[in-house]
C-alpha cells in the first residue's frame, strides 16, 4: 500500500482556529462607518394582485435614506437559479407570503426596521392552490403564465407493465415526505460597497461566479465591474446561492453608492428561504420468489411552491435515483414538478434523493419481509457490484463498494451487546437497514472543477479555487491534495477562495463534488506546474530524464526538492492551471438513461430505536453507518460528515417539519421547529470502506451528501420492526406511531 | 435583532426595588432571568419603558427552612433549585420539573419567580409547586400580601399581579410523614421542549401504606392555565394507593383536561397521554412516599 504523508491524515483545520477564537468576520460582520442597513418589505399573502403601494410615511422617518419600489430597480427584475420566474421585488402579482416588494435602506436598523414597518401595500387577493394535485386539475388557478406543471421527467427501461404481470410479489405503496428547513447557524447575510469602481459583494455563497452574473442583469453592470467574494460561511446545507441579502445590499450601493448591508432575521429566513421538497410517492416493487427485483415503477409528484428554485435539477436527481442502488431489468419511473402558492423549495443537502430513498428502502424490506429473506439478504441478493449496469444504464466499472458496506454494518451489528432498553418491558426496540448510492457531481451536466496555481521564489505557493468553505473542511482537504502531490505542508500554501476577481470558476458546492471534482483539478494543477519547475530543474542540470516524486526532482543520485527548486528560479513566476471535468452524458429526452454521474458513492446504515409502548415516543438508541468514500483524505472531516449528516437525517426521519396551513409557515422559528438537540445524539458505529475511485484525487470521492441519505429511511424500517407496522409518512411522528401501536 | 430603547434601573434591595416600581408610571417590566422577557423585546412582543433588575437584591435569592416550611427566593435559579439539599430530598416532583425545564444554558439563568410570573401553559414549574400547595408572597411599595398560587395564575401569560407588584418569595409547606410527588413531561425530544401534556402529582398517607389522606393532581399544557383535577383527587382521597386507583385517578383527570388540537398533536393524543401521564406521576408519588420513611429509619 502507499504510504502518503498527509492525505489520511487528520490535519489541523485550516480555519479551525479563527473559527474557534471568534476571529471569522461573516458577512454581516462586515463593519462600515456609513453603512445603510437594508430591509425588505414582503407580502403577507400567498397570491394577491398589488393595487397600490405607500411608500408615503416610509420616506419621512428619520435615518431612512431610499424607499424603492420594482420601478426603481437598476437592471432586470427576473432572477432564478435555474428559471428566471422570480421577482427581486414584485411590482404587479405576488405568489407567496413572503414575496418580496419593497426595498429600504436606512442609517439605522431601526429605522430601517420602522420603515418596513410602515410600508403599506393595497391587495386584491386571488384563489390560490396549496395542494400539488390541486394545481393540476385543469380548473387550478395559474401561478406562472406557462401553467402550473413546471417540469416533468422520466426514465424508462424495458417493460415494467409485462415484467410486473409476471412477478412472484409485488408491493404498492404512496409514501408522503414533508418540508424541512436547512437550519444553518448563520442566517443569510450580505454587505456591498464600491471599491473603486467595482461593486463588490461579500456574502456566503455556494458559487461565487454564478452570483457574479446574475447580479450584472439585476445591477444593469457589466460583469467585469462587479465582484463577488464568498465570506466565510456559517452553514449552507445545500442552500445559500441566488437571491439573498447579498442580493439586495449590492442593490442599493448601486442605487446610493453607499456600503450597504442586510441580514436575514431567523424567521426571515425560515420564511423566505427554500426548503426540502415535500413528495409524495407511490412506488411499486416487482420481485420474482427467490426475491429478485424484477421490476420498479415510481410515481413522484413534487411541490415546489411559488418558484422553480432547483426545482428542475432536484427532480432530475429524484427520478435518476428513485430505484436506489439495484439491478433492475424494467424501470418506469415518472417524475413531476408543480407550483404552488407555498413557500418555494429548493435545493438541499441530498438534492431530491432523501425522499426516494425512504420509500426504496421501506419497499425493500417490506419485500423481505414478504419472500422471508432477512434485510440484509434482501440487499446483498439485489445491490449493484461493479461492471454492472444500475438503473439508468450506466455500467458501474469501479469503485463499487456497497457490498463491503453491507458486511461492515452486519458485523458491527452482530458484535453488539444487547441494549438495556431491549429488556426493558416499557420499550419495543428494533434494527432497521438502509442502503443508499449517490451520483458525485452534477446530473448528466458538464460541471468542471477549475484550480490554479503559481510559484514564484521565497514565496508562498499560491493556490486559487472558485469554492468556498461551508465548515465541512474543503479547504483543509484542497490543500492536503496539493501538499501531498508536491511534498509540501498546509503552511506552505497560499490559498485564495471564491472570489470573482481572484480566482477561476471552478463551478458550484454541490452535488458532494468539491473533493472529487476540484480536488482532482488541484491535482491536475500540481502535475503541471511540477512540470514546469521540472524543466526548470532539467535545463539547469542539463538532463533530460528528470523524475518527480515524494515532492522531489531526482535524476540519478541527484535529488532537489520542489521547494528548493522553486527556489532557484530567478525573478520568475510560474502559472498552472488544472481542470477536472468529469466524464458524463447527458440522459435521454424520452427514456432519461444515459450516464450521468462519473462516479457513485455508497453507504449503509443501521439504526436501532426504542418505542415506548405507551406513547410512541421513538428514540434512536444506536446509528450504525459504512460508508464507501473512495478514500478518505482527512478521516475527522469523513466521521465529522457521517455524523452530522446522520443526525440530520434523524432530525428529518423524527422530528423536523416545516408546517404550512394555506401557504402560511406555522412554526417559523427553532421555538416550535424541532432539530435534534446534543440529547437526542445517538451511540455512533462508523466504518469507511475505500473502494478507489480512478479518477478521483487520490480515489476520493465524496461523502457530504452521502451521509445523510441512509438514516431516515433506517429509522423508518427499524419502527417497523419493532412495532410490526410501517408508516408510510415522513418524519414518523410520536402520534403515528402511538395510534399504529392503540 | 435589536432590543427595543429603556431605561434600565437596577435596585439593591427589595425595598428600592418596589419604591422604583411605584414611581415610575410608565410601561415598566421586571427583569429576573430574561430568558423570557428578553426574548419577547427582542421579537417586539414587550416594549417596557423602563426595567426594573433584580439581579442585585440579594434577598431574593436565598431558599430559607423554619421547621414548618421552606421559602424559595422568586430570583432562585432553576439550576441553583435543583442543588438544594430540601428540594432533592422532600420535594421530588419540583426537582423532576426543575430538572426537565429548557437547558442547561436556560436553567442558568432562568429564575424560579419568572416560571411562575410568565404564566406559559406548558411552564415546568408551576404544576408541581401547586401540587404542593405552593403560597406566593407579592411585595409593593406600601406592603404585601400572600396568596396561593393556584389563585395566581389566570390564563395564558395572566397573573393576579397588580401594577407595582413584586413576587418575592414561593412558600412550600413542609411535606407530611408520609407523603411524597411527582412529575411527567411528554414532549416530542429530550430537551428544549415545550411540553406537549405534563402531570405533577402529590399525596400524604395516613401512614406508612395508607390510606391516601390528601392528594393533588394538576394537568400542565392542556389548558390555559395548569388544572387542578378534582376528579381524580376525588378518586385517590380515602383510598389505599395501588396501580388500579392510579389508573382510575387517570381516567378521571383526561376529563378534567381541556387539550386542544395544533399543529404539534391532537387533542385525542393529548387527553389519553394525561391518563397516561398521570398514572405514571401518581406512580413516582408513591414511591417517593416510600423512599422519605426509608430515608428516615436509615
Amino acid at each position: 500500500m502507499r504510504v502518503y504523508t498527509t492525505i489520511g491524515q487528520s490535519v489541523t483545520k485550516v480555519d479551525g482556529r479563527e473559527k474557534v477564537t471568534g476571529r471569522t468576520v461573516y458577512a454581516g460582520d462586515e463593519v462600515f462607518p456609513d453603512l445603510l442597513y437594508v430591509k425588505v418589505a414582503r407580502s403577507d399573502r400567498p397570491h394577491a394582485e398589488i393595487l397600490e403601494i405607500d411608500l408615503s410615511s416610509a420616506k419621512n422617518i428619520p435615518g431612512v435614506v431610499g424607499v424603492w419600489t420594482a420601478h426603481d430597480l437598476p437592471g432586470a427584475n427576473a432572477t432564478g437559479t435555474r428559471i428566471k420566474d422570480e421577482s427581486v421585488l414584485c411590482s404587479k402579482r405576488v405568489r407567496r407570503v413572503g414575496d418580496p416588494v419593497v426595498l429600504i435602506a436606512a442609517k439605522s436598523l431601526r429605522a430601517a426596521n420602522s420603515a418596513k414597518e410602515s410600508v403599506s401595500i393595497g391587495y386584491r387577493d386571488l384563489p390560490a392552490v396549496f395542494d400539488p394535485e390541486e394545481a393540476l386539475r385543469p380548473e387550478a388557478p395559474r401561478i406562472h403564465e406557462s401553467g402550473n406543471l413546471l417540469f416533468e421527467k422520466k426514465m424508462i427501461k424495458g417493460d415494467v407493465e409485462a415484467a410486473l404481470s409476471k412477478c412472484a410479489y409485488v408491493i404498492t405503496n404512496t409514501y408522503r415526505t414533508q418540508r424541512i428547513e436547512h437550519s444553518y447557524l448563520e442566517p443569510e447575510a450580505g454587505t456591498a460597497y464600491m471599491d473603486g469602481k467595482k461593486l463588490t459583494v461579500k456574502l456566503p455563497t455556494k458559487h461565487a461566479h454564478f452570483e457574479q452574473d446574475e447580479l450584472a442583469k439585476i445591477l444593469g453592470l457589466d460583469r467585469k465591474d462587479i465582484r463577488v467574494i464568498c465570506a466565510p460561511i456559517g452553514g449552507y446545507f445545500g442552500d445559500k446561492q441566488g437571491l439573498s441579502p447579498g442580493y439586495y445590499a449590492a442593490i442599493v450601493t448601486r442605487l446610493t453608492g453607499f456600503p450597504a448591508q442586510m441580514v436575514y432575521e431567523r424567521r426571515e429566513s425560515f420564511e423566505v428561504s427554500t426548503k426540502r421538497h415535500p413528495y409524495i410517492i407511490q412506488m411499486t416493487t416487482g420481485a420474482d420468489k427467490e426475491g429478485h427485483l424484477e421490476a420498479v415503477k415510481v410515481d413522484i409528484l413534487v411541490d415546489t411552491g411559488a418558484y422553480a428554485s432547483y426545482g428542475p435539477s432536484i427532480i432530475g436527481r429524484g427520478v435518476v435515483h428513485a430505484v436506489g442502488p439495484y439491478r433492475v431489468k424494467n424501470i418506469h419511473v415518472k417524475g413531476r414538478l408543480v407550483y404552488t402558492n407555498n413557500p418555494v423549495c429548493g435545493s438541499m443537502r441530498g438534492f431530491g434523493v432523501p425522499q426516494v430513498a425512504i420509500a426504496c428502502e421501506s419497499q425493500m424490506d417490506l419485500l423481505a419481509e414478504a419472500v422471508g429473506k432477512d434485510p440484509f439478504e434482501i440487499r446483498r441478493i439485489n445491490c449493484l457490484q461493479a461492471g454492472e449496469e444500475n438503473a439508468s444504464g450506466q455500467t458501474l466499472k469501479a469503485s463499487v463498494g456497497l457490498t463491503e458496506c453491507l458486511g461492515e454494518v452486519e458485523r458491527i451489528q452482530e458484535s453488539l451487546p444487547p441494549h438495556p432498553r431491549e429488556i426493558d418491558p416499557q420499550y419495543l426496540t428494533g434494527w432497521g437497514l438502509a442502503i443508499i448510492y449517490y451520483g458525485i457531481g452534477l446530473t448528466g451536466l458538464p460541471n468542471p472543477g477549475v484550480a490554479q496555481m503559481s510559484v514564484e521564489p521565497g514565496e508562498k505557493v499560491q493556490l486559487c479555487v472558485g469554492v468556498g468553505d461551508g465548515g465541512q473542511g474543503a479547504f483543509t482537504t484542497l490543500l492536503q491534495i496539493a501538499s501531498e502531490n508536491l511534498g509540501l505542508s498546509q503552511g506552505d500554501f497560499n490559498l485564495l477562495s471564491a472570489d470573482t476577481l481572484t480566482t477561476p470558476n471552478s463551478g458550484t458546492s454541490t452535488a458532494s463534488r468539491i473533493t472529487y471534482v476540484v480536488g482532482r483539478a488541484v491535482t491536475e494543477a500540481c502535475h503541471h506546474l511540477a512540470g514546469q519547475v521540472g524543466k526548470k530543474v532539467a535545463a539547469n542540470w542539463g538532463v533530460m530524464d528528470l523524475v518527480f516524486e515524494d515532492g522531489h526532482y531526482h535524476c540519478g543520485v541527484r535529488k532537489i526538492s520542489f521547494r528548493e527548486a522553486v527556489d532557484t528560479l530567478v525573478n520568475e513566476k510560474l502559472l498552472a492551471e488544472g481542470i477536472f471535468d468529469p466524464p458524463t452524458t447527458p440522459t435521454d429526452k424520452e427514456t432519461g438513461l444515459g450516464s450521468p454521474y462519473a462516479t457513485y458513492a455508497f453507504a449503509a446504515h443501521a439504526a436501532q430505536v426504542s418505542v415506548d409502548r405507551e406513547t410512541g415516543q421513538v428514540n434512536v438508541l444506536r446509528i450504525i453507518a459504512s460508508h464507501d468514500v473512495g478514500k478518505m483524505i482527512h478521516p475527522v472531516h469523513v466521521y465529522g460528515q457521517v455524523q452530522g449528516g446522520a443526525m440530520m437525517g434523524l432530525g428529518y426521519g423524527l422530528l423536523e417539519n416545516v408546517i404550512v396551513k394555506k401557504g402560511r409557515i406555522l412554526n417559523p422559528g427553532f421555538r416550535a421547529y424541532l432539530i435534534p438537540s446534543s440529547m437526542e445524539v445517538p451511540e455512533f458505529h462508523i466504518s469507511v470502506v475505500e473502494c478507489p475511485e480512478p479518477t478521483g484525487p487520490y480515489g476520493a470521492k465524496g461523502v457530504g451528501e452521502p451521509s445523510l441519505l441512509p438514516t431516515a429511511p433506517a429509522i423508518h424500517n427499524a419502527v417497523a420492526r419493532a412495532t410490526g407496522q410501517y408508516l408510510f409518512d415522513n418524519p414518523v411522528a410520536m402520534e403515528d406511531v402511538w395510534r399504529a401501536l392503540s | 435583532m435589536l432590543l427595543p430603547k429603556f431605561e434600565f434601573h437596577e435596585p439593591e434591595t427589595l425595598k428600592e426595588a418596589a419604591a422604583i416600581l411605584s414611581g415610575i408610571g410608565e410601561p415598566t417590566s421586571i427583569l429576573a432571568g430574561g430568558t423570557d422577557l428578553l426574548v419577547n423585546m427582542k421579537k417586539g412582543k414587550a416594549s417596557p419603558r423602563h426595567l426594573v433588575s433584580l439581579g442585585r437584591v440579594r434577598e431574593l435569592k436565598k431558599t430559607a427552612r423554619d421547621g414548618e416550611s421552606l421559602r424559595i427566593g422568586a430570583c432562585v435559579t432553576v439550576a441553583e433549585l435543583r442543588e438544594e439539599r430540601e428540594i432533592k430530598d422532600d420535594f421530588d416532583g419540583l426537582f423532576r420539573g426543575a430538572g426537565l425545564l429548557g437547558s442547561p444554558l436556560i436553567r442558568n439563568l432562568a429564575t424560579v419567580g419568572g416560571n411562575i410570573v410568565t404564566a406559559r401553559p406548558a411552564a415546568d414549574l408551576p404544576p408541581p409547586l401547586i401540587a404542593y400547595g405552593a403560597t406566593i408572597e407579592l411585595v409593593k411599595d406600601n406592603g404585601e400580601r400572600i396568596l396561593s398560587l393556584e389563585d395566581f395564575i389566570k390564563g395564558p401569560g395572566e397573573t393576579s399581579i397588580e401594577p407595582g407588584e413584586i413576587l418575592s418569595g414561593i412558600i412550600l409547606r413542609e411535606p407530611p410523614l408520609y407523603s411524597g410527588g411527582g412529575y411527567v413531561k411528554l414532549g416530542m425530544r429530550k430537551a428544549l421542549e415545550i411540553s406537549l401534556v405534563n402531570v405533577a402529582t402529590f399525596f400524604a398517607l395516613d401512614g406508612p401504606s395508607g390510606p391516601i389522606q390528601k392528594a393533588r393532581v394538576v394537568l400542565g399544557s392542556v389548558g390555559p392555565t395548569p388544572i387542578r383535577s378534582l376528579r381524580a383527587e376525588e378518586i385517590l382521597t380515602g383510598e389505599r394507593p395501588d396501580e388500579a386507583l392510579f389508573e382510575k385517578a387517570g381516567e378521571a383527570a383526561a376529563n378534567d383536561a381541556k387539550p386542544i388540537d395544533d399543529f404539534r398533536a391532537s387533542a385525542e393524543y393529548r387527553s389519553e397521554m394525561v391518563k397516561l401521564l398521570t398514572r405514571k406521576a401518581l406512580k413516582q408519588a408513591y414511591e417517593e412516599a416510600k423512599l422519605r420513611e426509608w430515608r428516615r429509619w436509615k
